[in-house]
């Protein structure tokens, strides 16, 4: 490092630098990374060792400790967080909540994202009557929001985790399938696929070993975003009361109720919804780091 | 055009299979008249009576084809909760919607598309760093969350907007910023990297030793390779789109569709969601087909239907 105050003569070619004392970018980035990275671990410590801490007695009523304030609003440290309307611990509720939260959207992307890429391939790769036959169920599936589809689902047959959990598999394979697709047509347009082929190549290899590498950081930013949409979806239909039943909880099933208290006991609504911005944030800011870390052109 | 009519033709087999999905997905679900009448004892004449009214003692291809017929006119039946056709329940509420939809796409898309554009072309600088930072937190952040938390600044607080309902402008203003915050900061996501990704051509660096003016070359050579990621995007958000005012018109008591949705859903009055169904359908069919057909325009490389020469 040079000292800003010594005049340093530069090579001429050099752009000068703004006149603003900089912080070292990938300092900062790095700093962010780490954060996003521990909070992530911290989730997942908590969700898979919440045993361990004694913390899982989530449905334990107290109701002489009602909406008892989180530490430092007037509250007490039997419940550091407070309590929620019939005295149940905000902190044990948060934790369970946060491990079935993850747990689910976890299982949702990996398998939607497996399943949609995969068919993605085959169907820019056959061509013709089965690249048909996939897009008319891709169609079928773009032509309705799957919030709508779940949305029915859960109509006709009623809430049940079950269908639940199945319906957050489903999510988001349309969307890795047609991306798949649309990356695999272009890029087997391109000169490399074809001198594959004409080396001899078979087609789960160039498909394997040369497409998806070109085209793993257009999917991994959907992962990336697709990950926490996941959360969203599972918070946004617990949150109406349409997903995670009581007494089982979720982050979102917490939310949904805790808007009810809004002015009386704020921190009901406010906790699950920090953890659950905390949780998409990182996961968002993971997403990017491997898109940089990937994607060799960006560097 | 042969491509057109494949693909209307595709369309209109997708809508056919969705419509005999949720026919074959009712009549699965149990006997319509202890769905309806719910788990209390009926005399039976009753429940046969019920039946008889509903078409549900008929044999089931005819069902099924009362069923389509009825698709086809938009009739769906009844609301189970005010008695009054589900497709007049529906249609008195879609202009609310409409209003707070196209309000937030425009908050997306003028917001979401230059702040994209800005960023890849302050690559690495302290511009394209806001600009992603703020779009990584408006992402992240669900629009229940930032639904909630406006309410709790703008409208509990500061009282400056109502917290709900709808009347003048001043109703519009939450759940439209709430609505359209997220889906600005997925176009600003996916706009710079498709910028960032079209600019690093080579075909960019041809324009430029051509000694082309750099507005020329971002906005003739570089925006419209960078449009065709973006248009795809485009044509998922509306779905984003749907889903989104479910969510945020439940938060901010909107009297349209989407709060109609949650209550038909929870409420389980199927012939209300049926019509919601086929309106949304109807809405991201065309989304799509216009989408695809201006990627088609975009992308002359992109030969979708046979490779033709050149």
């Amino acid at each position: 490092m040079t000292d800003a105050s010594a005049p340093v003569p530069r090579p001429a070619l050099h752009r000068p630098r703004l006149p603003l004392p900089r912080v070292p970018r990938s300092r900062v980035r790095h700093a962010v990374l780490g954060a996003a990275i521990g909070w992530l671990v911290l989730c997942v410590f908590l969700s898979v060792f919440a045993d361990l801490l004694h913390l899982s007695d989530y449905e334990a009523i107290d109701l002489r400790a009602r909406l008892q304030p989180p530490v430092g609003f007037g509250g007490v440290w039997s419940h550091p967080l407070g309590t929620d309307e019939l005295g149940r611990d905000m902190l044990n509720r948060l934790v369970v909540s946060l491990r079935i939260s993850l747990l689910l959207a976890l299982v949702g992307t990996l398998v939607g994202a497996l399943f949609g890429t995969v068919l993605g391939f085959l169907a820019a790769h056959l061509k013709g009557l089965v690249d048909d036959a996939l897009m008319v169920f891709i169609d079928m599936q773009a032509a309705l929001p799957f919030f709508i589809i779940a949305l029915v689902l859960i109509a006709i047959f009623g809430t049940s985790l079950v269908l639940f959990v199945a319906l957050l598999s489903l999510y988001g394979w349309e969307r890795y399938a047609r991306l798949a697709r649309a990356m695999a047509l272009s890029a087997s347009e391109q000169g490399y696929a074809e001198a594959l082929r004409g080396l001899g190549a078979g087609p789960v290899r160039i498909y394997g070993r040369h497409i998806l590498p070109n085209v793993a950081s257009a999917l991994i930013v959907n992962i990336s975003l697709n990950l926490p949409e996941t959360i969203l979806l599972e918070s946004s239909l617990s949150f109406l009361g349409l997903g995670i039943q009581p007494p089982m909880t979720s982050l979102g099933n917490m939310l949904g109720y805790g808007r009810e208290y809004l002015i009386s006991a704020w921190w009901i609504a406010v906790f699950p919804a920090v953890v659950i911005f905390l949780c998409t944030l990182a996961i968002a800011i993971l997403g990017d780091w491997l898109r940089d870390r990937l994607d060799p052109a960006l560097r | 055009m042969p491509v057109l009519v494949r693909k209307v033709a595709r369309v209109l087999l997708s809508v056919w299979l969705i419509v005999t999905c949720i026919f074959v997905l009712m009549r699965m679900a149990g006997d319509p008249a202890l769905e309806i009448l719910g788990p209390d004892e009926f005399p039976p004449d009753i429940l046969a009576s019920f039946r008889a009214s509903w078409g549900i003692d008929q044999p089931l291809w005819q069902q099924y084809l009362t069923y389509l017929s009825n698709a086809v006119e938009g009739d769906f039946g009844r609301s189970f909760l005010d008695q009054r056709s589900a497709l007049t329940v529906v249609m008195e509420r879609l202009p609310q919607t409409l209003t707070l939809m196209s309000t937030s796409l425009a908050i997306m898309l003028l917001i979401g598309i230059p702040a994209g554009i800005y960023a890849a072309l302050r690559h690495n600088r302290a511009a394209d760093t806001a600009v992603s930072a703020a779009a990584i937190v408006f992402y992240a952040v669900p629009n229940f969350v930032l639904g909630v938390l406006l309410i709790l600044v703008f409208a509990v607080d500061l009282r400056w907007l109502p917290v709900g309902g709808s009347g003048d402008w001043r109703h519009l203003i939450l759940p439209a910023v709430t609505f359209g915050a997220s889906g600005a900061a997925l176009f600003a996501r996916f706009v710079r990297s498709s910028m960032l990704d079209a600019l690093r051509q080579p075909y960019i660096v041809a324009a430029k030793a051509r000694g082309l003016p750099w507005r020329t070359v971002v906005l003739r050579h570089a925006l419209p390779n960078a449009a065709l990621p973006v248009l795809t995007i485009l044509g998922l958000t509306v779905g984003g789109l749907v889903a989104g005012s479910i969510v945020v018109e439940t938060v901010f008591a909107w009297p349209g569709v989407g709060r109609l949705t949650a209550m038909a859903v929870s409420f389980r009055d199927l012939a209300v969601i049926q019509v919601i169904v086929m309106l949304v359908m109807i809405a991201m069919v065309t989304t799509n087909l216009v989408v695809d057909l201006l990627y088609a325009w975009c992308d002359p490389r992109i030969r979708l239907y046979g490779r033709a020469g050149g």
